[in-house]
């Protein structure tokens, strides 16, 4: 069995003093589409981010590809073959969609990745705007460009922090289509969702975060099927 | 012709506005990406110049004025971003603040380097022939070199916004001052190009010093001539705007160069009065900027929203001591009996002159004193608290030349008058916080400055003399210069009367103010100092607090410059000597010297300023260049001062002794999404 | 009848197209302990800037005790009972345990300081301030250590620090700002013990994310979404209630 792409063991992260994770273990298979899951406020974000090395964790280590990222800079891991599409996307307003797609190719380490005009051709409604400042797009236009700016790096794991946040239900859908898509294409996804349909839909493996901790993992199918644990990890918790 | 004439001013204003083109839109975009403010983008200005005058020698005027315009900005561009790679680089994540101490430290060493090198005396910066025939176009009369600078400057502007806006670095740059952390997030690492923006920025400003540099001449102070209007411009177009600056620089060259070719022109009679373009040159610009600041403090054209501020803190002197409180309060007082039979040991040796430099020494650290009130203390950064020390001379000197000479009435007068001007000031600069409290403070600093020139009363840039004091009230007390007496056949002169009062005033300001940190007012103070919004919510009203403090901080600056004009030393009251800005700069220098927030280390930092500057200034003449790189250093590695000495020390033994790892204490904040 | 000691009417506020709070009306009783739970963008952080004054609403009310205080600045607030305290500790870290504590005390009795005192006389010279600075160290359990220098607490005293500032001001109403985020279990626990040793006796109004501690300690719960309120009860009703727990799973089996 080969190893995962992606391996958190134990990891203790936070922000000062506020340790949000108290010892994360999880494993991304190669080719798979996995979903962490959670109430706000339980770490979901934190976990990215000590994934690409916007926090340095303070115990535990991150794996990725065989190696030992844990205190690797952000641009270091990046280029490791990362994509990283953040929560409210954080395309750049004041520079056109063409330039914002630009920004995700020179970061790339890989001359084989999609260019511009690949990720262009993908997205449609992009193409059309090409050269308008990226304010001015809608949010799932935005959500669009941020994700085409990452593919621009050919990344071998996609990481996806609540990407269909304020989205109008049929762009939500577009986005699972994507996600799909872009993991028929062998792209390994690690998408964090509040959005529990959503998640279960898209993904084989949920992981769901609790206070810190995975309190719970299974395959997707497996977790829609069961009232309690959605209830109590998920929900609003059962009475006892 | 009126029209002709209108238009030759427009061109002149143009002229100049384009140089402030090129010096803002370096500034302004080092701080859009960097969060630098770059104090010393007037030096590097200044190097450019200096830098031509020595290309253009060997080639002679011709040539070597173009090889120059080509050679130096290269030059200084490289410096600069030496600059930048070891010292503004290590200071990434830390308060603005020490941004603004390290250029100002940097200041220091660059002018001084300037005069080592090049010498004190104006030098012309020899321009070819043919650029400085004058030219008449349709009745215009100006100079081919107006013509050529305009041109040059737009043509530079033109080829920098399109590397900004049209090549890959420029895209990442722009990317940069957008949403920094995403750069990286996409693989790119930020940090490199900082580098590159410092160095195009210090390249900017040579190209603009070398073309003013051929218009009017070379001197050592042409760096600080520029750099105060350059912050108005940048702060008038919005920092981080490229846009802004460009427009920001035209507006204040046209409007300075009309204001001082018209003012005073008549404008309209009606019957008896006369309508007249008021002398407001000089003035018009800062007011334009506390206006901005007020109003809109990104700019015209700034996009960036509030300050990030909490992610660095002041750093302050005495947390975390080794010295027990006993023994500090032991060696204060073994402090002041040393200093109180300090001047019978000079008259000892004989020589006097100690006494002066002490007598200063007690000026000034009753200046830095009132500044830690409000820096160390309060946490509010002001620039221009020499403000209140100049205020405080003029009032003084005043009040001595038309109504009293009497010490204590002169004196009053001085603190009372600043303290209404502080409260002033600070109600209307604390409306805003972090770098643009900073720069409305220096804005006013500057209106003063200007201020001061315009009226008889104040003596104009003459400033004021003949003032004299009087120790006593009433007709009980002698004349300060009167007081003369032979003592065990020593002579006791005024300079010694006078290094007695300002002890004694020195020590009570002291006490009173270690009196007010422990008292409740000061306390609240400190708590703002730690955590504004946990103040606030608490239960204190912030604003005030901070009003207040600004309130006593001026009127103890304008204590001590009113001790200023008491001295037997000062025959004079000038602008440059009380309000130039430098001076606020000088100040905060000496506060961190010492370390801020323990009220006795910026009075220690202001002996050692002037001890080390008297030591040194014997041995060379390049005294500020070294004073200049220590500072530097202390910026660098002893940010809290000379007081965090011996704890520093024991914390190296320590950590020696035990190698642990430290906690992270400085990311940022998060907060879970709602 | 209870006193009725907060209370919201048409509580709105907008931000520029995005409305974040929407008509929220709800009120809290006396001594009641009330938590404010919602899904991600409910608006729970924004209601609760409104009501503490850090914000000022778009349109509607807040009354305090049966007073107006829409219009009221934040720092008045709290000197009329309207505690707050903060989601990341936000203490003096400089500053003495004892000093932070003394602060909060001194901070409600201003009244009885005059100017004079206020500048010169010794801050540790007012009986009364020091007693109550006493009395909360004693109750959060930081005597021991209150001459430390707050940063350099564990995060869980600092947490305890937290609230004796809280305390030291004798609110009657206390906003906790998710009191327990980045605690571990055992943590959270006795977090909410202390708070239920020491803030009993008051009003207490919760956001929180943590659910199993919001179900086990509230009166009444108030569940909003997209910023309008969704539901308002005790807990069983909220647990039976299909709506949230729509709000929550969306509706996961179709």
């Amino acid at each position: 069995m080969t190893d995962p792409l992606l391996s958190l063991e134990d990891v203790r992260a936070g922000y000062g003093m506020t340790e949000v994770l108290q010892g994360v273990s999880m494993d991304v298979e190669r080719g798979s589409v996995v979903s962490l899951v959670g109430r706000n406020g339980v770490g979901k974000t934190t976990t990215l981010r000590s994934i690409v090395g916007n926090i340095t964790p303070n115990g535990g280590s991150i794996t990725f590809n065989g190696e030992d990222i844990t205190t690797l800079t952000s641009e270091t891991t990046i280029r490791r073959g990362i994509g990283f599409v953040p929560e409210e996307r954080r395309i750049f307003p004041e520079l056109t969609v063409r330039e914002n797609i630009r920004m995700g190719e020179i970061g790339s380490e890989s001359p084989d990745g999609p260019s511009v005009d690949d990720v262009l051709d993908m997205f449609e409604n992009l193409a059309e705007r090409e050269h308008r400042d990226g304010s001015v797009l809608s949010g799932g236009e935005q959500q669009m460009l941020a994700v085409g700016r990452a593919l621009t790096a050919d990344p071998d794991l996609l990481l996806l922090d609540e990407p269909t946040e304020g989205l109008a239900p049929y762009v939500v859908r577009q986005i699972e289509d994507l996600i799909r898509e872009l993991n028929e294409h062998g792209i390994t996804v690690l998408v964090v969702e509040q959005n529990i349909p959503v998640a279960l839909e898209v993904s084989e493996y949920t992981y769901i975060l609790e206070k810190g901790k995975i309190v719970h993992e299974g395959t997707a199918a497996k977790i829609q099927d069961d009232e309690e644990v959605l209830d109590r990890h998920l929900g609003v918790g059962v009475t006892d | 012709m009126v029209a002709a004439d209108f238009i030759e001013q427009l061109l002149n204003g143009l002229t100049l506005g384009m140089v402030y083109v090129l010096l803002a839109a370096g500034l302004s975009v080092i701080f859009g990406v960097m969060d630098v403010i770059n104090f010393s983008h007037g030096e590097l200005f200044a190097l450019g110049a200096y830098f031509a005058l020595t290309i253009i020698a060997p080639f002679g005027a011709g040539t070597g004025f173009w090889v120059a315009i080509v050679v130096a900005p290269v030059v200084v561009g490289l410096i600069g971003a030496a600059i930048e790679r070891t010292t503004v680089r290590p200071l990434y994540g830390r308060d603005p603040l020490y941004h603004i101490l390290l250029t100002f430290g940097l200041v220091l060493v660059i002018n001084d380097a300037i005069r080592l090198i090049w010498g004190t005396q104006q030098r012309q910066l020899a321009v070819p022939e043919y650029l400085s025939q004058p030219i008449s176009i349709l009745g215009v009369q100006v100079s081919v070199y107006n013509y050529f600078m305009i041109v040059f400057a737009a043509l530079l502007a033109v080829v920098t916004w399109y590397l900004l806006n049209r090549t890959k670095y420029g895209m990442i740059i722009r990317a940069g001052s957008q949403d920094r952390e995403m750069v990286r997030n996409v693989g790119i690492d930020i940090d490199q190009y900082y580098t590159l923006v410092f160095g195009v920025g210090a390249a900017l400003a040579a190209v603009a010093g070398i073309v003013l540099g051929g218009y009017q001449n070379v001197n050592t102070g042409m760096g600080n001539s520029v750099i105060i209007p350059a912050f108005v411009v940048v702060v008038l177009g919005g920092l981080g705007s490229f846009r802004g600056a460009v427009f920001g620089g035209l507006l204040v060259g046209i409007v300075q160069t009309l204001m001082r070719a018209y003012n005073g022109t008549v404008l309209a009679t009606f019957g008896d009065t006369t309508l007249s373009v008021p002398n407001l040159e000089g003035l018009t610009v800062y007011l334009l900027m506390i206006a901005v600041l007020l109003v809109k403090p990104q700019g015209l054209f700034g996009t960036r929203g509030e300050e990030s501020d909490g992610e660095g803190e002041i750093l302050v002197g005495g947390y975390g001591g080794i010295l027990a409180d006993s023994t500090r309060v032991r060696l204060g007082g073994v402090a002041v009996v040393a200093l109180a039979l300090a001047p019978v040991a000079i008259l000892l040796m004989g020589n006097q002159y100690y006494l002066v430099v002490l007598n200063e020494i007690l000026i000034w650290a009753i200046f830095a004193l009132s500044l830690d009130i409000v820096m160390g203390y309060a946490g509010l950064v002001p620039l221009g608290h020499t403000m209140f020390y100049g205020v405080g001379a003029y009032t003084a000197a005043l009040v001595m030349l038309h109504y009293s000479q009497s010490v204590f009435v002169v004196l009053l007068g001085a603190i009372l008058l600043c303290a209404i001007l502080a409260w002033i000031v600070g109600s209307l600069s604390i409306r805003v916080s972090g770098v643009y409290f900073a720069m409305i403070t220096l804005a006013f600093a500057e209106l003063l400055y200007s201020a001061v020139f315009k009226f008889d009363f104040t003596g104009g840039s003459d400033g004021l003399l003949g003032f004299e004091a009087f120790i006593g009230l009433g007709s009980l007390g002698a004349s300060l210069s009167n007081i003369e007496f032979g003592l065990l056949g020593y002579e006791i002169g005024q300079q010694f009367v006078f290094f007695y009062l300002a002890l004694l005033i020195a020590v009570l300001s002291f006490l009173f103010a270690r009196r007010m940190m422990n008292a409740p007012f000061g306390s609240v103070l400190q708590s703002i100092r730690e955590s504004e919004e946990r103040a606030e919510f608490i239960g204190y009203d912030v604003n005030r607090y901070k009003r207040r403090a600004f309130v006593i901080s001026g009127g103890m600056a304008g204590l001590a410059g009113g001790l200023l004009a008491v001295s037997p030393s000062t025959v004079i009251i000038s602008p440059d000597q009380t309000l130039n800005w430098i001076h606020s700069g000088e100040v905060i220098v000496i506060a961190l010297f010492g370390g801020m927030g323990t009220l006795y280390g910026p009075m220690i930092g202001s002996g050692v300023f002037f001890g080390a500057e008297e030591f040194l200034s014997s041995y060379t003449d390049q005294w500020r260049l070294i004073i200049g790189t220590m500072f530097i250093l202390f910026v660098l590695f002893v940010p809290r001062g000379i007081v965090s000495i011996p704890s520093l020390v024991a914390q190296r033994l320590e950590t020696a002794n035990n190698a642990d790892g430290s906690v992270d204490m400085d990311e940022p904040e998060v907060r879970s999404d709602d | 009848m209870t006193e009725t000691v907060l209370e919201t009417d048409g509580l709105t506020k907008r931000f520029g197209k995005l409305t974040a709070v929407d008509d929220v009306s709800l009120s809290v009783a006396d001594g009641e302990f009330r938590s404010v739970i919602g899904p991600n963008g409910a608006g729970k952080t924004t209601t609760f800037n409104l009501i503490t004054g850090a914000l000022s609403p778009s349109e509607g009310v807040v009354r305090f005790k049966g007073e107006d205080i829409t219009n009221v600045a934040p720092h008045e607030r709290v000197g009329r009972g309207l505690g707050r305290s903060f989601q990341i500790t936000n203490v003096f870290g400089g500053l003495t345990v004892r000093e932070n504590v003394r602060l909060a005390a001194q901070s409600v009795h201003s009244d009885e300081i005059n100017p004079g005192e206020a500048l010169f006389r010794d801050k540790n010279g007012f009986d009364e301030i020091t007693e109550q600075t006493g009395t909360v160290l004693e109750q959060i359990g930081l005597r021991d250590r209150a001459d430390e220098h707050a940063e350099a607490l564990a995060y869980g005293d600092q947490r305890r620090l937290e609230l004796g500032l809280v305390l030291a001001t004798d609110p009657d109403l206390i906003m906790l700002d998710e009191p327990t985020a980045g605690m571990s279990s055992e943590e959270t626990q006795a977090t909410m013990n202390l708070i239920d040793d020491v803030l009993s006796d008051r009003s207490l109004m919760l956001i929180e994310h943590d659910i199993d501690l919001v179900m086990r300690v509230s009166d009444r719960i108030t569940v909003l979404t997209r910023g309008e309120e969704l539901a308002s009860g005790t807990p069983e009703e909220i647990a039976n209630n299909e709506d949230v727990r729509d709000a929550y799973l969306g509706g996961v089996r179709e």
